[in-house]
């Protein structure tokens, strides 16, 4: 009798054990260990706390790695993650393999350009990534150096070479330049100047795009005359730095967080980074503004993209529940409104940001520069071929830029004809 | 009760004639039995032994291999879930393609023999340097182990800086002594001047430590004979230290063969392959093919087309080396 009472004993233990243990969902976050993503993860975790039920696991991972890895993942029979970070120009490559999340709370407040990029297909109606920012991209620059903020190429290249006769600082502009880090220069001049990878230039739907036969557009004038502006740049004026070719995003903004730029080419969302004293030399002494037209520009030039949250199809059902209530508390006000204060992230819901238009002037100085811009791109290629034709075309124009200037159009030539070799099926 | 042979064993071993009876012709059966029992319990006990070893063979070699193989044959692609047959399409897609030969197999046996040559010829340097006494010879020794402490990539990470033309060390001395800042990661021959450079440091100390541990129980007899007879110094490296060491120096240089035709870490931390794909080696085409295309079916494809390559290599170099070798053994 005595060991039956023993063993019921163990096996109420067990269950009280086992009950709670059972019952909580964790839930793995990948994501590139930058700025915002820390913030957003840092909010998970806050509302882990708040929910006993689901344990947060972040895993970070380099950004360099992080496509191909997660993108394996995502095919695997039952991906290791729950919640993945996505970006906009991802949307195509992973649609198959992402659960649809237009259902999760303070979604219907997010304006529809953001998500679309999330599924920008009629065989998908739904949005595969919940966007939690707007990637605005622009110019950071010195506004203790720099009054009035350039707006086409020839100011930034006469204010870059008064500054540096002045002896102020020992470049005029820097950003990366090296794949996939050249948004900031070689893709952001070429879409200043209404040019584009594929024709016809700004568009974004791929049935248009194939029905033009996935023409490329690297010929054209207008992506010429940005690398010839980049070529005098680094070869005739020397407003950029020598090794300019091979600049990722970081090594350009150590050189402006030092003091030694005028003007760093970024993602609005590193305000947070370049304006803290504890990080840079230039703290306090920071605006924002877009990029600078072109000869053939309509105006000063940004784009309004999302980075977005994504839930895998590969994993458990009850995984899926709990990854949607967590991606939903992360758009709330609270958290973006952090994500503005903390970071300098263009929240994604619309009227937070009208709100803040009118109660914030450094969030006004932002919205100008960024979704409010003349010109506005979708900053990406959202087609599956995208990482190849951008990995692509970025080669190309370094070559060109390492080349001689006569041949810049020899080599975009070569280029064209590689990029029609990824459509021929 | 103890045991004992049966009578025809017995009588058997003490040479008595004997003549089997049923009783004997059983026992005989069940020692038969027992031999065999006792083979299939080795054969089993041997089979426990080598399964591990095979299993994991068959999992983690033979397998991927396969069906890496299988990919490559296949069309593979992230978008592409059809998996048609291609036969051999995706080697002929690579050998057609002129990036490949005009860069990635010159980059790819270039790097090879300059590091190679630099390493061999710095690491016996510093082997015959260190085998002698002299004072700090141990805090030497254990400095010269420092960069073999060193994952690939952190020495990657520390040369990119290190040639970093803003804040790089290498640049501002160049420029302190009177020469222009050299931007080092821009142009094809400089970076991949610093991808050598930065694989010369990582591996020479390996190679000084293997051939100092074997220059130290070479036997001084030969060597103080030579001296006596009035040979030089370079004529007793040359005719009496060398053919020692070239046993020890082959193997040294066939390992490092191999991991210089795959070298990856350095390489894509430093350049990325870049700029313009123009330092890629065997390695990062593969791994761009594979992840950053997502074109598996090529990936693959260009791995196991860069395996036979390194078997070819590898065994045209083991039969030279082992000639060399061989030679200088008769000449000893």
């Amino acid at each position: 009798m005595k060991k039956l009472w023993f063993i019921v004993l163990i096996l109420f233990c067990l269950a009280v054990w086992a009950g709670p243990a059972g019952a909580k969902v964790k839930i793995r976050v990948v994501y590139q260990p930058f700025t915002i993503h820390n913030q957003q993860v840092k909010w998970m975790q806050e509302w882990a706390k708040k929910n006993p039920d689901v344990e947060i696991e972040p895993v970070p991972l380099a950004y360099e790695l992080y496509y191909p890895k997660v993108s394996t993942a995502i095919q695997s029979p039952k991906c290791e993650y729950d919640i993945v970070w996505h970006n906009d120009d991802w949307g195509m490559a992973w649609i198959d393999f992402m659960e649809p999340v237009d259902d999760v709370e303070n979604f219907k407040r997010i304006p529809r350009h953001l998500w679309d990029v999330f599924w920008a297909d009629k065989k998908h109606p739904r949005a595969s990534a919940v966007p939690f920012i707007g990637t605005s991209a622009g110019m950071f620059y010195r506004k203790d150096l720099i009054t009035t903020p350039p707006k086409t190429w020839k100011d930034v290249e006469a204010v870059s070479l008064k500054l540096m006769k002045e002896g102020k600082v020992k470049f005029g502009y820097v950003g990366g330049v090296k794949y996939p880090h050249a948004y900031f220069t070689l893709l952001a001049w070429m879409w200043a100047n209404q040019g584009d990878i594929l024709a016809p230039p700004f568009e974004r739907d791929k049935e248009v795009l194939a029905k033009n036969g996935w023409k490329p557009f690297v010929t054209d004038v207008t992506m010429i005359e940005a690398l010839e502006f980049w070529w005098d740049q680094i070869h005739k004026t020397k407003t950029v730095p020598a090794d300019f070719v091979g600049y990722t995003r970081t090594a350009a903004m150590a050189i402006f967080q030092a003091g030694d730029c005028a003007m760093f080419g970024e993602d609005a969302l590193k305000y947070g980074d370049v304006n803290d004293p504890a990080k840079s030399k230039v703290a306090g002494k920071v605006a924002f503004t877009s990029f600078p037209s072109g000869p053939h520009g309509k105006g000063p030039l940004s784009w309004d993209v999302p980075w977005g949250w994504g839930i895998p199809k590969n994993i458990p059902e009850e995984n899926k529940k709990a990854a949607k209530r967590v991606i939903g508390y992360v758009i709330s006000d609270e958290v973006q409104l952090d994500m503005w204060k903390t970071t300098g992230g263009i929240p994604v819901t619309t009227d937070l940001r009208e709100q803040l238009s009118k109660t914030d002037p450094l969030f006004r100085e932002f919205a100008v520069a960024t979704y409010k811009a003349p010109v506005l791109v979708m900053s990406a290629g959202y087609y599956p071929e995208w990482p190849q034709v951008h990995s692509i075309w970025n080669d190309y124009c370094i070559k060109a830029l390492m080349g001689d200037k006569k041949d810049i159009k020899k080599v975009m030539a070569q280029c064209e004809e590689e990029l029609k070799k990824v459509f021929k099926k | 009760m103890g045991w004992s042979y049966p009578n025809s064993q017995r009588d058997r071993m003490s040479g008595r004639n004997w003549q089997r009876s049923k009783n004997d012709l059983d026992i005989e059966a069940e020692l038969e039995a027992g031999r065999r029992y006792g083979l299939n319990q080795r054969r089993k006990f041997m089979w426990g032994l080598i399964l591990p070893a095979f299993l994991t063979l068959i999992f983690f070699e033979i397998l991927p291999v396969a069906s890496a193989f299988w990919t490559s044959i296949h069309r593979a692609r992230l978008f592409d879930k059809s998996r048609i047959f291609v036969g051999l399409d995706n080697y002929l897609h690579l050998l057609k393609d002129p990036h490949f030969f005009g860069t990635v197999l010159p980059n790819t046996f270039l790097f090879t023999f300059i590091g190679l040559t630099l390493e061999t010829a710095l690491g016996v340097v510093i082997a015959l340097l260190l085998n002698r006494k002299f004072k700090g010879e141990t805090l030497v020794r254990v400095l010269l182990l420092f960069p073999l402490m060193v994952a690939p990539s952190i020495s990657g990470i520390l040369f990119s800086w290190l040639f970093n033309t803003q804040f790089g060390i290498v640049d501002v001395f160049l420029e302190a002594i009177g020469f222009y800042r050299v931007p080092w990661l821009a142009g094809r021959w400089t970076a991949m001047s610093v991808i050598v450079i930065s694989d010369v440091w990582l591996w020479t100390p390996w190679f000084a430590i293997l051939l100092l541990a074997a220059l130290q129980v070479q036997p001084l007899e030969p060597v103080e004979a030579a001296r006596i007879d009035g040979a030089n110094a370079s004529q007793v490296f040359f005719n009496i230290t060398l053919p020692y060491l070239s046993p020890v120096l082959t193997i040294c240089m066939l390992i490092r063969t191999f991991d210089l035709f795959r070298q990856f870490d350095q390489t894509w931390v430093i350049t990325t392959g870049g700029p313009a794909r123009s330092t890629e080696f065997f390695s990062i085409y593969a791994y761009k093919e594979f992840f950053e295309y997502t074109r598996y079916d090529l990936g693959n494809a260009a791995s196991l087309l860069g395996a036979v390559v390194m078997m070819i290599f590898g065994i045209i170099m083991y039969r030279t080396f082992a000639r060399i070798t061989m030679s200088e053994r008769e000449k000893a």
